[in-house]
């Protein structure tokens, strides 16, 4: 599946980056490193866009190594827009995508309900993540050189989400042989303050 | 400049400052009781129309029917005088009941924490005879806490999403989520998903005796439709759940072996020993002299082997084994003079020859049915499978032959 991601990334680079070309559209990259606070403990990501430019708008794709509470990788299109005409300018930017799930092992959180919730004891669970929504928007100043590149600082609201599943057969008093399914599904809210440097 | 990145971060984190909290929303199933008056419940208890069987349990033969247990449901009754076409004819609505004996035309079954004693002597007309209240523990599912003062008649499964906020608060850990840990299930056949205590039936001479997690209890059912409860006697552990008579004896099942009570005294069960050659999911059956016990791997009590034993009880206090036989993976089995009945699994019925102890033979081999139980019947055996309960002819020994099922409801 991360392959085939990859891929299609890469094919989507290829072809506006050809197209855009002809436009002058400039083609770039932006490297960064960012530190992410929440509710759960500090920490961070580390991510790549490859963004196309023209005048005060950049738009581009991205993927990155997201740390935080799950590590995940962040697949996303990203548009930014700077203003003024100096060398040094603010931005504002905004992100959607993907949030893919690696394989880390995750420890649930039961909720106790008004019924029974049986788990039979000599069955594995095993549990299945599914991908989730990425988004992201925020502001930041750029240093930046004639050609527009530069170091970047930038503090930005990043949201994650991230299932996972597994099903246990339902207990034997109920008289029924259906499989049940939990579903628990984390929705992660941050601060991420970046640093990076744009090509 | 400045002033405006300054400004514009203070914004930003004043602005977001409330949304920095994860949450959770959990989607699940789980169980919600349907309950009824123990009035509402007595008053149902007679032979209804039949019903689909979904969770078989103990199986009782008299008088060309059988009393197949439906685990916390009740009772089906099936006609097999004529084994090539059995009948489901009657049910008995008996909630929370686990198992059941029958003495004369008496059926003993637990009503939840009850005792009732019906009349069967009429099958297609039953009819509630006694009921002796409280005589067993309360049931509890996990750490779901059942009214006590009525009957669970049913579960109903529902659906649900509960979401729950994680902290508030900016640069502050989040609490997690209170963390009820949901006590787990023990295997579906023994504890049906739920913790606590079930009661186990055995008759000896007129008393009833029953097991429930840690105690005995005994019954006098001298006069069948009016059994009483004489007393309770500890076991002395907590992981009791079988109880069978063994001539003067009771062997009681647990986790790591049997112990034997002995019952001359039949109102004052004493222990005298430990019968280490079987455990509570070791199937055990004798004819006196020796006990054939069948291990398989696979079950709650551990164990690596599938094997027939046999044992020496003459001494029952010092048995010995004679001998191992390889099985497949074998579970109940029953006797019939020379003759010994072992469901073996997906491996079906076989039936050996027990003449010689230190020598059983293979005789006869019936497969294609996925068996756990049987009891032989002088030629007609009644054997559970996992999809049905079937009527085998071994009145040809080296031959059984399928004369007729019941099906029971598909998994």
């Amino acid at each position: 599946m991360y392959r085939h991601i990859l891929l299609l990334i890469i094919c989507m680079n290829l072809l506006p980056l050809y197209i855009f070309a002809q436009a002058k559209w400039k083609p770039g990259a932006l490297p960064e490193v960012g530190i992410m606070a929440g509710s759960y403990e500090p920490s961070g990501d580390a991510r790549a866009t490859f963004l196309l430019s023209k005048n005060s708008w950049s738009v581009g794709l991205g993927a990155g190594i997201d740390w935080y509470r799950f590590k995940s990788v962040p697949v996303y299109v990203q548009g930014r827009k700077t203003f003024g005409q100096k060398k040094n300018k603010p931005f504002v930017l905004a992100s959607g995508g993907v949030n893919l799930p690696t394989k880390e092992p995750v420890q649930e959180a039961p909720i106790f309900w008004p019924g029974i919730r049986l788990i039979d004891s000599w069955a594995p669970t095993v549990k299945t993540a599914e991908p989730g929504w990425y988004a992201e928007a925020g502001a930041g100043y750029g240093f930046f050189n004639k050609k527009q590149q530069g170091l970047t600082l930038s503090l930005n609201w990043v949201y994650k989400s991230r299932s996972e599943w597994y099903e246990t057969d339902a207990p034997a008093i109920a008289n029924t042989n259906s499989k049940d399914r939990t579903t628990t599904t984390y929705l992660m809210n941050r601060l991420a303050f970046r640093l990076g440097w744009k090509f | 400049m400045k002033k405006v990145i300054l400004a514009l971060t203070t914004l930003l984190m004043l602005a977001f400052g409330s949304c920095i909290k994860d949450s959770m929303k959990q989607s699940y199933v789980y169980y919600r009781p349907v309950y009824k008056t123990k009035q509402e419940v007595r008053a149902a208890i007679n032979s209804s129309t039949p019903k689909s069987i979904v969770n078989p349990g103990k199986l009782f033969y008299k008088d060309g029917y059988v009393f197949l247990n439906d685990l916390e449901k009740g009772v089906h009754i099936i006609d097999v005088r004529n084994p090539s076409s059995p009948q489901v004819v009657a049910f008995v609505a008996i909630p929370g009941s686990v198992d059941l004996a029958v003495r004369g035309n008496i059926l003993y079954a637990d009503l939840t924490t009850d005792l009732v004693a019906i009349d069967i002597s009429n099958p297609l007309q039953v009819k509630l005879t006694k009921v002796l209240e409280g005589v067993f523990p309360h049931r509890y599912y996990n750490q779901f806490q059942a009214d006590t003062t009525r009957i669970i008649t049913e579960w109903v499964r529902v659906d649900t999403t509960v979401r729950n906020d994680e902290v508030v608060g900016w640069g502050m850990k989040a609490a997690e989520f209170s963390a009820m840990a949901t006590a787990q299930a023990d295997s579906r056949g023994v504890s049906n998903g739920t913790g606590g205590s079930m009661a186990r039936f055995a008759l000896a001479s007129d008393r009833l005796y029953t097991v429930s997690y840690s105690d005995i209890k005994v019954f006098n059912t001298a006069v069948p439709e009016n059994p009483g409860y004489v007393k309770t006697v500890d076991v002395g552990t907590w992981d009791i759940e079988t109880i069978f008579p063994f001539g003067k004896n009771l062997f009681i099942g647990s986790m790591t072996g049997m112990y034997i009570f002995d019952i001359d005294d039949k109102d004052n069960p004493v222990q005298k020993g430990r019968f280490a050659h079987a455990r509570v999911c070791d199937p055990v059956v004798s004819d006196g002299k020796y006990a054939y016990v069948t291990l398989r791997n696979g079950t709650q009590c551990g164990g690596f082997t599938n094997q027939l034993d046999v044992v020496n009880v003459e001494n029952v206090s010092a048995p010995y084994l004679v001998k191992s036989y390889s099985m497949t993976n074998p579970h109940g089995l029953g006797v019939d003079g020379k003759w010994l009945l072992i469901c073996d699994g997906a491996d079906g019925l076989r039936i050996l020859d027990a003449t010689k102890a230190y020598d059983v033979k293979k005789v006869g081999h019936l497969q294609g049915i996925n068996t756990f139980d049987v009891i032989p019947l002088g030629g007609i055996a009644l054997v559970s499978a996992t999809d049905g309960l079937y009527l085998v002819d071994y009145s040809n020994p080296a031959a059984p032959i399928v004369k007729g099922s019941v099906t029971f409801a598909k998994k």
